[in-house]
């Protein structure tokens, strides 16, 4: 079997020239009849290494405006505990996050056997919308449900859990510092309330992560449930020595 | 047993732990709720429901008239661990830990030097040949992943006598003391392409994980470069992180 079509190799090579070229969010591509010319293959391929390109999220087509570099993904980092808001504003992106509800409850039975905390314990539900700004419009990419037990953080409204993170309220506010967190990742499908949150159709694929984190204390300070638009997130376990490795090598090409 | 949890919910973490470490092992029937009972000292109607529980969660199944079994894991997500940078993190090592047997199958391999694009992935000079190796990976049977592996062919000389459909390719990169044990990765929600969706057995269009894995070796030098596609049916994602030292709130 051969190893690679036509289409294949095209997107890869489409791929290293984005890299050579520095492209980033926003930059505009060649159109199918300039790359048709440059590679010197017929018009079929290149639609075809573009769909692929736009299959793995690299790509955006853009109807009668043509294609664009889409916009980076907000990465989550699987071996450090950062809290989002640090991660988003390194990136220069200004998030624009919003408290749409906040809760007093104390745990029932289910909630009790899952997060491993008594029933009857009082927990705060914050339920916030976080959007950034995308082609000038305010686009939400995720709703992030946080549940703090009360005695962990008394009165946590006192504090501006919208503007600040709550990792940053837990640690200089309270002394709890977030030391491990243990999270899981799957897909899911948007029901009717968070499609209408997150401008998307009902039963479109997004992001579930579930998330526990833990002071140096082994207290579990937070519990959350974030649900997040796919296209806008991504999750990493980089080696910075690898990464400076590849760099160096380049420059040989 | 920590006295504030209820009972039942307390056995049942008691059973799941067993299953955890194999002590209640795949196919295998577990004592009974009367014997359970007995052994924790709890009553009857509590082991009866810490055992309905479970059946509902999917970790037992119920033979009528047999007992009750602790349930193969022909549909059940497998929890990805992705350790530390020290670990081994081959998906072969974390799958085979609890019990799903893995198969492999190349579904096509062989020479490029022609890909600046995998050059660059590798460190590598346009011109030196990479090995490819295509493999479709299935667990009891369904598939699970399509790994798009690419490693420098002139660490590995005779890579091209090898089926990795039959070895691991990291068993076989160890012998040569080029097995990676560092790793960069990223991991994204894609669209299943068709050729991938075909290989995963899902519909074109579909999202799956994508996995893209930098693999360095004990003096890091950079031995893979892969891509992993992954049916999410048959994958979540687990993984603890930890603060860093100069984690600066």
């Amino acid at each position: 079997m051969r190893l690679r079509n036509k289409d294949e190799v095209l997107a890869e090579d489409m791929k290293f020239s984005f890299i050579k070229n520095h492209m980033k969010e926003g930059d505009r591509l060649p159109t199918e009849r300039e790359l048709c010319d440059k590679y010197e293959v017929q018009r079929a391929t290149i639609r075809s290494a573009f769909k692929i390109l736009e299959r793995e999220g690299i790509v955006e087509n853009r109807e009668r405006s043509g294609r664009f570099m889409r916009h980076s993904r907000i990465p989550t980092s699987l071996n450090q505990v950062r809290s989002f808001s640090e991660i988003i504003t390194d990136l220069g992106i200004t998030p624009i996050n919003k408290l749409i509800a906040f809760e007093v409850f104390e745990l029932d039975e289910t909630f009790s056997a899952k997060i491993h905390l008594p029933i009857g314990t009082e927990m705060y539900k914050l339920t916030r919308i976080r959007s950034v700004m995308h082609q000038e419009e305010l686009l939400p990419i995720i709703i992030e449900y946080s549940y703090i037990p009360q005695a962990i953080a008394p009165k946590i409204l006192k504090h501006d859990v919208e503007e600040r993170s709550l990792f940053d309220i837990l640690h200089s506010e309270y002394g709890k510092k977030p030391s491990l967190e243990k999270q899981k990742i799957e897909i899911i499908y948007a029901n009717e309330l968070e499609a209408k949150l997150l401008k998307v159709d009902q039963m479109t694929a997004l992001v579930l992560k579930e998330g526990f984190t833990y002071s140096q204390d082994h207290e579990l300070i937070q519990y959350v449930h974030v649900v997040m638009n796919k296209e806008w997130v991504s999750f990493e376990q980089k080696s910075p020595r690898i990464e400076a490795i590849i760099k160096e090598a380049s420059h040989e090409l | 047993m920590n006295y504030k949890l209820p009972l039942y919910i307390q056995l049942q973490d008691i059973i799941i732990k067993k299953i955890e470490d194999k002590v209640y092992l795949p196919g295998e029937a577990i004592p009974s709720e009367r014997k359970l009972a007995e052994i924790y000292k709890v009553n009857r109607m509590t082991a009866k429901r810490a055992i309905e529980h479970l059946v509902e969660e999917g970790y037992l199944v119920r033979k009528a008239g047999s007992g009750t079994f602790v349930k193969n894991l022909d549909n059940k997500k497998i929890g990805l661990d992705y350790g530390s940078d020290e670990e081994n993190t081959g998906l072969s090592a974390m799958l085979q830990g609890i019990g799903v047997a893995i198969s492999n199958k190349v579904f096509a391999c062989g020479e490029i030097d022609d890909s600046e694009y995998l050059a660059y992935q590798l460190g590598l000079k346009i011109g030196m040949p990479i090995w490819a190796v295509y493999r479709q990976r299935f667990g009891d049977n369904a598939p699970f992943a399509v790994e798009y592996s690419y490693v420098p062919k002139h660490f590995f000389p005779d890579i091209e006598t090898f089926d990795f459909s039959k070895i691991s390719l990291y068993d076989y990169m160890d012998l040569y003391h080029h097995m990676p044990i560092h790793f960069s990765q990223t991991m994204t929600i894609c669209s299943a392409h068709e050729k991938i969706a075909d290989l995963l057995s899902v519909k074109p269009g579909s999202a799956i994980f994508k996995i893209e894995i930098h693999g360095a070796d004990a003096d890091y030098n950079l031995v893979e470069y892969t891509n992993t596609y992954m049916n999410p049916n048959y994958a979540d994602f687990t993984y603890n992180a930890g603060i860093s030292s100069d984690f600066d709130l």
